[in-house]
Parts: structure tokens; sequence; C-alpha cells
């Protein structure tokens, strides 16, 4: 694991001025698709748990010797533009979770707009986040590439604001070697070759395993494998 | 493992560790195997097969991004030439009997086959030859090309009902003068073969392989019958040959640098050669404080890298809002850092060589630096051949309004951002550079984003976005029925009675140096302050002032006596009353293109002249048009015949026109077109030979160019010159000559040259017969001087008589100096004095700004090109938002001057003679539709002129106060 991400205070000045244009990222992520080229969480899935329980969650977990805490927030503080209560709710996990690195899920399929999912990656790097994740995977809407975009992009501006790399990972609906590519391309042209470090980008997909057996298995042998020949993924 | 281990690939921790992309296993470049299966040595394409002469000498067709030869062609002469126009001719009735939908077919099935079979082979020749990266040639290029071939092509197919009668011209010949995109040649060739026209295309040898294979294409299995479509290849002096051959009616140069144009002026006034095809210019963006900085910033990078296809490379400028310049620098820094520099052939290249034939942009580049600018380079990655034919993404912040950088579009992945203080001064930045073809507004907020939009006088505004389809193709090549008409009967016959010839002689050439008209000076600079507000009038209340107006004629009839063209038979009135109508329910269309929707909106050219030679009738049907559509319009009138204009705008402002709107001013019968086209009106129309001396003095270099030579510009035989003037000058005869200039300021050589060269000017005047020739030599030789356009702003300058020896001296110890230095001269443009005391007097100042008016006052090509001013698309997407007007000026002058029988068409920009009204100012797409086909049988030429100058009452910052 890479350095801790400390955290700064809330600075709402940062995602006070924030635009994204959604057909452009759109477009963009469209022209770097057509280039070609796993754990327990608190709160899982739904982030609707009450905050109390959702911390003793998180202590039990880390006493039980947790390395990593995956948290969701609460979508209606999102929803409703309250930043502070947020920002707030953060902080406590994240000082639940001591010593654990604490992985954010935005849940983003719900946040509305790419906007609030820019403003929301903001606030969670803020209050201390060392990875930000798109989803559970099991809302409507997973990681889809514009998400992807606009919250490499607050990543981005963060490191530049503070100097801290914080961690990346799209979960959910990844499915096939060729989509785990473009992933692969898009944190490249948007973050750079540092980030695609297991440190700081992971990809979270159940079902990605198999395809890449399969794929590997077509590069070595020409054909893809019968269902029998690979172990159930 | 093995079949790893067989592909050469590299350890896999090796691979995450760089985590580099590996090379795609292409195979053969299907561009190389083209060439491979012609044992690399084509020929020129003509009769529908490949003519290899013997014995000629080889021309070398080169890679872009090497140098590499990777075919050669035979060197085309007039022979060739002959040959190819001959075989034009003989294919032309046949190609035209064909009938619309015939031809129609057939073109498609070129489309198809282009678009099936030898897609990749294209992208890659294209690649190869142009240096466009592959990922752009094979797929955006591409893709517009085919569009523009194929849209044609439908609507002959459908036989569109504003063609009617149309004939085809015959055989024209398309010149390729410059760099120039396949979309840029599909798009005039497309609309030209369909009207039942065969081409021959002329071609430089680096830019032939692409199109020798387009003649193959429509070769194999006769999809085009042979001779339809010619391609040769040859020196760039080649179409001259073409005046020997009355066959071709027509000519169109694409891609020609203006002062080139100079040299291709066609010798017959009959055959007008004609500026078609897309322009370089520059896109300004403007980021305001709302934007989405990190969408902004990679549409820019990728604009930076590649240009739209049918701007070729002319640099970017962006102007930032000062809330977000910091910001936005930082991550533009970071795009263009990431830009993948490389072989344009290589699928993952984002920026490829420059175009060919492009000299490097360093001394735009050093000059900013030299000035205090910020540089910011991307080092450049190892390359093919060192890499000399690259240029590294470079962004240039902080560089003066003044710089070269702005003054000038610089080839290359080239940025230049300024800050703004606010939109107003954006729109005024943006309405002052010279030369910007396109303009992008991102902004957040649609209220901003569209008023900013609106102002701008840019042809084509982006909203939040810069990589749409550039929808001149979509309209050029007709997603609209009307603009599909107008770009076919560019290439057509009109159906109705040509007039006959009128045997006039040309006017008296009018050059540079001509002191200006007084009169239609201010009635130019009357009209310029009418316009804004006569073009922002809504249209109901120009139209209730037409309607006044017409009103108002009832009673009156002109006299047979005032030429003819008094209202005498009420066609006047009607067409002020047809014009009221129309621009009532005029308005913008939406229009579809891939990736968004667009809004054409129509907007007034400014201000047009009109110079009407006597012998020909003016028939005033033709200016209810122009100023329905909010142009202003100067009229030079013959003696005698002025009285109907007069009255019709005695009449039209009793209704409410504003006084400057329509003038009227007694000029020559012969010669006021010239003078008209020197007061710069936005658009001029033309009734009589005048067009051949205009085009002499369009094509006089444009101010603001800078002073930097490729090559030495001072020739080695000057002092020979010195030495053949001196036995004919009287030594004592006394020349003003500069007293105070800063002495060792590295420009102060250049600057003596330029006061030698105003003096000689001034010499040749009042020099004796024997005498002129040789000072018109010397001053030839001087006459680089005048692209470095030296001002005094301050005025500063104090002139002293010195005797002309003396000056001879000081001529021949400057440009000794000169001939030694390297030949770029940074900050030189504006004229720098030794402190000292002011002017002492008047009479010395108007000494020092003759000198600055020496530089030829003429708004020169880029007025050809641009001139943005009119019409307009305003694009609301789902995707994006988009704005557009459609640039008239890409059309260019001239064609089918007098006496050419297909004149009428529509050249775009402004259809001419068509019927009594159906001149639109405005767009082409505002051409009336012919309601009453009685010809006036006219010959009209409009030739826009100008960009809108800066000093056109942009909006200026002072407006809002900040």
């Amino acid at each position: 694991m890479a350095g801790r991400n400390p955290g700064t205070e809330l600075e709402l000045g940062w995602i006070s001025k924030v635009y994204v244009n959604r057909p452009a990222v759109v477009r963009h992520a469209e022209q770097i698709k057509k280039w070609k080229t796993v754990k327990v969480a608190a709160g899982f899935p739904s982030g609707q748990t009450p905050l109390e329980a959702k911390l003793t969650e998180i202590r039990l977990a880390v006493e039980y010797g947790a390395r990593e805490i995956d948290i969701v927030i609460s979508r209606s503080l999102v929803l409703t533009g309250q930043w502070e209560g947020l920002y707030e709710e953060i902080r406590l996990c994240r000082a639940a979770c001591g010593e654990a690195h604490m992985k954010t899920i935005l849940a983003t399929g719900e946040l509305g707009s790419l906007a609030n999912v820019y403003k929301a990656s903001m606030i969670a790097m803020m209050a201390g986040s060392d990875f930000i994740k798109t989803s559970t995977g099991k809302e409507v809407e997973n990681a889809t590439f514009p998400v992807g975009i606009v919250m490499m992009r607050a990543i981005k501006e963060y490191y530049w604001q503070t100097g801290y790399k914080v961690g990346f990972k799209p979960a959910g609906g990844i499915r096939t070697a060729k989509e785990a590519i473009t992933w692969l391309m898009l944190v490249k042209e948007e973050l750079g070759v540092e980030w695609l470090t297991p440190e700081l980008f992971r990809l979270g997909a159940s079902s990605l395993l198999g395809d890449i057996e399969q794929q590997v298995f077509y590069h070595v042998t020409g054909s893809y494998a019968l269902q029998h020949e690979l172990a159930m993924a | 493992m093995a079949a790893l281990v067989a592909l050469g690939a590299a350890p896999v921790a090796k691979i995450f560790a760089t985590m580099e992309e590996g090379p795609i296993p292409a195979g053969i470049n299907p561009g190389e195997a083209w060439l491979e299966s012609h044992g690399r040595s084509l020929g020129h394409f003509v009769a529908g097969t490949w003519l290899k002469p013997p014995g000629r000498m080889s021309l070398e067709c080169q890679e872009a991004a090497t140098g590499r030869t990777v075919a050669v062609v035979p060197a085309g002469d007039s022979s060739d030439l002959a040959a190819a126009v001959a075989a034009a001719a003989a294919a032309a009735e046949a190609w035209a009997g064909l009938g619309g939908p015939e031809r129609g077919q057939r073109l498609t099935r070129l489309a198809t086959t282009l678009d099936s079979d030898r897609r990749g082979t294209m992208g890659a020749l294209l690649a190869l030859a142009g240096g466009r990266p592959l990922c752009q040639t094979l797929g955006a290029d591409l893709d517009l090309g085919l569009r523009l071939l194929q849209v044609p092509a439908g609507g002959a197919q459908l036989g569109l009902p504003g063609l009617e009668g149309w004939t085809p011209l015959g055989v024209v010949a398309v010149v390729l003068a410059g760099p120039c995109s396949l979309s840029a040649l599909l798009w005039k060739l497309g609309p030209l073969l369909a009207m039942g026209n065969t081409a021959l295309v002329l071609s430089s040898p680096a830019a032939a392989p692409p199109l020798l294979l387009l003649g193959e294409l429509s070769g194999e299995g006769a999809v085009l019958p042979p001779g339809v479509l010619n391609v040769l290849a040859g020196p760039p002096g080649l179409c001259q040959a073409l005046r020997a051959h009355p066959e071709v009616t027509s000519v169109t140069f694409l891609g020609a640098a203006q002062e080139e144009l100079q040299a291709l002026v066609w010798g017959s006034p009959c055959r007008g050669p004609r500026l078609g095809g897309p322009r370089g210019g520059r896109v300004v963006v403007i980021v305001l404080d709302s934007a989405d900085l990190d969408s902004a910033a990679a549409a820019i990078a990728a604009t930076a890298a590649t240009p739209p296809a049918l701007f070729p490379w002319g640099g970017c400028v962006v102007l930032a809002q000062d809330a977000v310049a910091v910001a936005l620098e930082q991550r533009l820094r970071a795009r263009l850092g990431a830009l993948r520099v490389g072989d344009p052939l290589d699928p993952k290249t984002e920026v490829g060589p420059l175009p060919p034939g492009t000299p490097p942009p360093e001394g735009v580049v050093q000059e900013a630096h030299e000035e205090g600018a910020q540089v910011f380079q991307v080092p450049l990655p190892p390359l093919p051949e060192g890499g000399h034919r690259f240029y590294p993404p470079t962004l240039i912040s902080g560089a003066a309004l003044t710089s070269c950088c702005l003054r000038e579009p610089a080839p290359g992945p080239l940025l230049v951002l300024l800050p703004v203080r606010s939109p107003n001064e954006a729109v005024a930045v943006a309405s002052a550079l010279p030369q910007t073809v396109a303009a992008a507004v991102w902004a957040q907020d649609i209220t901003v984003a569209l008023d900013t939009a609106d102002r701008l006088p840019q042809g084509l505004v982006w909203l939040n976005a810069l990589d749409l389809l550039d929808p001149s193709g979509g309209c050029a090549g007709g997603a609209m029925d009307t603009d599909l008409d107008e770009a076919l009967r560019e290439f057509g016959c009109p159906p109705w009675e040509q007039p006959p010839e009128v045997d006039e002689p040309l006017s008296p050439l009018v050059t540079a140096d001509d002191p200006g008209d007084p009169d239609l000076a201010q009635a130019v600079a009357a009209a310029r302050g009418a316009a804004p507000g006569w073009g922002r009038l809504a249209g109901a209340c120009r139209a209730r002032v037409l309607r006044g107006a017409a009103a108002a004629l009832w009673g009156g009839h002109g006299t047979p006596k005032d030429g003819g063209s008094g209202d005498t038979d009420g066609s006047l009135r009607r067409a002020l009353l047809r014009w009221a109508a129309r621009v009532e329910r005029g308005g913008g269309a939406v229009q579809e293109v891939p990736g968004g929707r667009v809004l054409v909106t129509r907007r007034p050219l400014g201000v047009v002249g009109v110079a009407w030679g006597w012998p020909r009738p003016l028939p005033l049907e033709l200016l209810p048009p122009a100023l329905a559509l909010g142009n202003c319009v100067v009229v030079a009138a013959p003696p005698g015949g002025a009285g109907p204009v007069q009255r019709l705008r005695k009449a039209l402002v009793a209704a409410g026109l504003p006084g400057g709107a329509l003038m009227v001013l007694p000029g020559n019968s012969r010669g006021s077109g010239s003078r008209l086209a020197r007061q710069r009106p936005d658009g001029l129309w033309l009734c009589g030979t005048d067009a051949v001396p205009l085009l002499l003095l369009l094509a006089a270099p444009a101010p603001g160019s800078c002073c930097f030579f490729t090559f030495n510009p001072v020739s080695s035989t000057f002092r020979a010159h010195v030495n053949n003037l001196t036995p004919w000058l009287l030594l004592d005869y006394p020349v003003a000559m500069p007293s105070n200039l800063e002495p060792d300021s590295g420009c102060s050589d250049l600057w003596g040259v330029h006061f030698g060269a105003v003096a000689l000017q001034r010499m040749l005047g009042v020099a004796g017969k024997d005498l002129a020739p040789l000072l018109r030599t010397f001053l030839a030789q001087l006459h680089f001087v005048a692209e470095c356009h030296i001002q005094d702003p301050q005025g500063c300058v104090r002139l002293e008589m010195v005797n002309v020896s003396q000056l001879l001296e000081t001529l021949v110890q400057n440009l000794g100096v000169l001939q030694g230095r390297p030949s770029h001269f940074p900050g030189c443009a504006h004229l720098r004095c030794q402190p000292g005391p002011a002017l002492t007097s008047l009479a010395v100042r108007h000494e020092g700004t003759l000198g600055a008016r020496q530089g030829p006052p003429s708004p020169a090509g880029h007025g050809l090109v641009l001139l943005g001013g009119v019409g307009g698309a305003l694009g609301l997407a789902a995707a994006a938002w988009m704005l557009w007007r459609r640039p008239c000026a890409q059309v260019g002058p001239l064609e089918g001057t007098l006496g050419d029988g297909c004149l009428g068409g529509t050249g775009g920009a402004l259809r001419v003679g068509d019927t009594g009204d159906a001149v639109g100012v405005g767009c082409p797409g505002v051409t009336g539709r012919a309601e009453d086909t009685g010809s006036t049988g006219e010959h009209w030429e409009v030739l826009p002129l100008s960009p809108p100058q800066p000093s056109q009452a942009p909006p200026t910052s002072e407006q809002d106060g900040t």
C-alpha cells in the first residue's frame, strides 16, 4: 500500500466552481474506447445504514484484523448538497479505521450528475480516503467510462492541490478483458503511468477473471477454451 | 508460450514496469503495398488508364515524416496536360449525357469502393503523404471525404428541382496549389462531377499518391467512364499551361497561398480563376469561468495535435478568463505532455510531422520567448530521421497582444494562451485576431455561452466542443437542399440567356500607392457606422422599412433616360415587397450533423460596395435583398445614372432606413470597383470588367505579417544595382531620412532600408523614363522590407533632408549588415527612437507617416478566404452546441468575369445574376428562389473582401465596466 492520504481540512472552494460537461466527457470516453486497445465492506451495499452502525461495524472489522475497509457514502448527503455533513461522516469513518486503509465507495450511479460525482470524490479525498471506488457493483449503473474520467480528473486535481496520490477503483460491470484494457488506457490518459500500479489502481470485477483466462488461453493455443478446460471463476 | 516468444514480446515483468503500449501487429502497410504493386513508379492517370510518357524526368513523392522517397511520378509537362485536357473534353459530352441519376449512381459506387475495399490503402497513403496521423486519416478525414462525395451524388440521383435546366460547364481543372487534404479536394470534386463536368486535377508530386489512387479506383471496373477524372502530377508551374486550352472552362485553385495567387492570375479575363476550398486559419477557443476545464483542456490539446480536416494547420489561440487561466494552463501542460508524437503511420500516434512544405514555427516561438512570454515545450521522443520534420507540442503563455504568435497563424501543434478579463474582452480579442476561421466557447452557463457565441465574428462557433464535424462540409455538401443546390450550381451554367458581350476597356490598375478617394472613404465609413445598428435590427423592423419604401415608390416612375433602371414596370417595388416578406419570416434552421445539432443562422456581410460601370444598366432590384438582410450598401454610380438610386434611397430613408445604410455617390464609368476595393468593404459587386485589376490589388501582401524570412531576403547583387543607379542621380538631390532612430537595436539596419525604400519610391514618382526602370529593379529588391510592416506608432521619428548620395551609401551599408545576419527580425515592426525632444513640426510627422503607408493597405488574400461575418449556425444539441456562420468568402472571386458564358454560377457566396432578385447578401442559402424567371442578364461579381476589421466596433472591454 502506498503512503496513506492524511486528508485535508474541508476546502469547499475546491469544489464550489466545479463544472462537468457531460457530452464532452462522454465523447472523450468514446474516443478512448475507440482506440482499442475484492473484500467485505461496511454498510455494503446500499449505504443507507445509520452512521453509528457503520462505525461500529468498521471498528469490529479493524479489531478482527482487516487491513482494508470499504465504506459507502450516504447518497442523500450528496443529493442535498450537504458537503460538510459528508465530510464529517467520512472523517469519522476514517478515524474508526485507524491504521487500516479506507476505500470510499461513491455509488456513482445514484449521485445524479457528473458534477456531483466530482464533488463527492473531492470531499472523500479531503476526508482522508486512500482509494475512491465507483460503486459496490450492485447498483443499476456501475462503473461507466464517463464517471471514471470525472473521478480520475478529481484525483488529479487533488494531487495538484495537495501532492497526495489517491487510488482509483472502478467496480461493477467490467466483464471482459477488452473493457479492462480500456480502463487501463483511460487511467494512462487521464492520470499518467504512475497510477498504473496495484497501489493506486484496481479493478473490481468478479467475472473478469474468467474472460482473462479465456483470452490468455486463446493467445497461447489459438482457440478459446471449452467450459471444462478452465476452473470455474 | 511459444506463440508469445514468436511475437517477440517483452518479458511480462517489464511490460508491467513500464506499462507501454505494445506494437500493433499490423502486417504490411496497405499504402506501401499499393505503391509496391506499381513498382513505386506511378504515372499520370489520364483517360481511365496510366499515362507514363517515356523519357520524362521523375519527380519524387516523399514521405512526410522522414523525407524518404516512397515513389516517383513523371514530371508532367504541357504535352501531358494537352493529353489530359483532350481526354476530359472527349468524355465531357458522354458524361453529361448520362443524366443525373446515372451519374449519381456511379459516384456512389466510387464512394462505396473507397469506403469498403480500399479504405486502409487510402488512409495509409494520406498519412504517408500528408503526415496526418493514421487514426485521423482512416477515421474522421475519410468519413468526411466520403460524405462530401456521397451527398452531391445523392442530390444528382434525385434530380434537385433547383437545378432544372442547368447544364454542366464542361472541363473543369482543379489545381492543388498548396497542402490540401482529400476532404478539401472532394468538397469541390463531388459537386463538380455530380453536375456533369469532367475533371482535371493537377497536383504536386508530394500530394499525388492518394489522388492517383482515387483516379485508379474510378477506373477500376469503369466506375467512372474513362476521361471523367484525370489526375496529373507535375511541377507547380504546370497550371500556367492551362491557358493554352480554351476547352477548360473553369479553374479552381485549392489551398493556394495568396502570394502565389498573383503568379496564378489567369491570363484571360473570360475565365477567371476561383479560389476554392478551405483556407488555412486558426481556431480561437474562449474558456469562460463556468467552463468544464478538464474537458476543455482535453479538447484543446486534441485540436492542437490534429486540427480539423477542413482547417489546415494554423495553430490555436486560447482565451481564458482570468479566474480559470492558471488552472487551465496547468491542465493544458499536462495534456500536451501526454500527447504521443510519432510516425503518422502508427495507429496510436496523435501528433504527426508538420505537413510537407510547412516551415516550423521556430521564428514565431523564438520571438515570443524574446518578448518575455513563457514557452512550454514538450521534449520530442526519439523519432525517425532525427525528427527534423516534427515540431513539439508547444504552449506559449503571457504573450503580448502585439506578439507575432498572435498576429500570424503559425502551423504546427502550437497553442497560445491569453488571459482575458471578461466575455466582452474575449469577444473583442477574438474579433481582432487576424485569420481566425472558427471559434469555440466553453462555458456551462448557457446564457453567457450563447450570448458570447452570438457576438463572435467567426463563421463557425462551437459550444463546449471542438471535435464536432465541421458542418460546412455538411452544408456545402448539402444536408439542406438549398445548399446542395448552391454547391452544384457552382459548376453549372444557368438556363437563362446570357447577356451580350460588351466591349469595354479594362480599368486602369489602381496601385497600392494611389491616394485613396476621400469621398468614397467617407461613404464607406458612414456605412460602417450604420452597419451594426441596421444589421442588428429585427427582421420585422427591416421589413417595415422596405414596405414603407415600396408604398412611397408607388407613384414615382423612373424614366428610361436614367439608364433604363428606373422602376418602370414596378419590378423594384415588387422586389422590395418580396424581400420584406422573406426577411420577416426568415430565421435559422436546425440541422443535424454527426455528434450534435447545428443551428444555421444568417448574418449580414456588413458593408457591400456596388461598382457600376456605365454602359451597363444597374438593376435596382438587386439592392433590396442586400438591404433586407441587414447589409449597408455603398453605390458608386456613374454620372447620369444616380437618379433612380437616389430616388430609391430617398424613399427608404423616409421610411426609416438609417442614413448611412445606403450611400450613393458619383463615380466614373471605369475603375470605381478598384477604388471601392481599396476602401475594404466586406463585399463588392462589380458590374463591369474590373475584376482583374482587383485581383491584383487583393493579391498584395497582407498587413500584419511577421518579419521573418525563411531565406535571407537581401539579394547578393544589390551593390551592382546601386552602382547602376549612381550615374543617373543628381548627387545633391535632397531626400528625407530619419535622424533619430535607436542605433544598436538590431533593427536599425532594417529600418534604414525601410526609409531608403520609401525615399526611392518617391523618387520614382519624378524619375524620367531612363531612371525609372533602374529604380524599379532596385526597389523590387528592397520590397522584402514591406513585409515587415514597419510602423511608427509613437510618431517619434524625425526626418531630415540628406543628399541622395548619402542615402545610397547608407543603404549599401545597411544591406551589407542585413546580408550577414539571420533573417529574422523580432520586434522590429515598431520604430523606436533615441530619446530626445519630441516632434517639432507637423510637416515632419507627415513625412514620417508616409513611410508607414508604404505597406499596401489592401486586405489582401485573407479577406478572400475568411471573411466571416455571415450566416450563423447555432447548434443546440444533447451533445453540444455549435454556432456556424457560413464562411462566404471561401468562394473565390472572379468566377466568370465578363464574357464568360457561364457566369451566374452561384459561386457559393452570392448568387450572381440569377434572376432579377435572387441575390441574397449574407449567405448562399439566402439567395432567393427564382420566383420570377425573367433574367436581367446582368453580370455581377461578388468579391467578399476583407475580414471584419477590428475597428469595426467590436464590443470593447470598456462596455462591461470592468
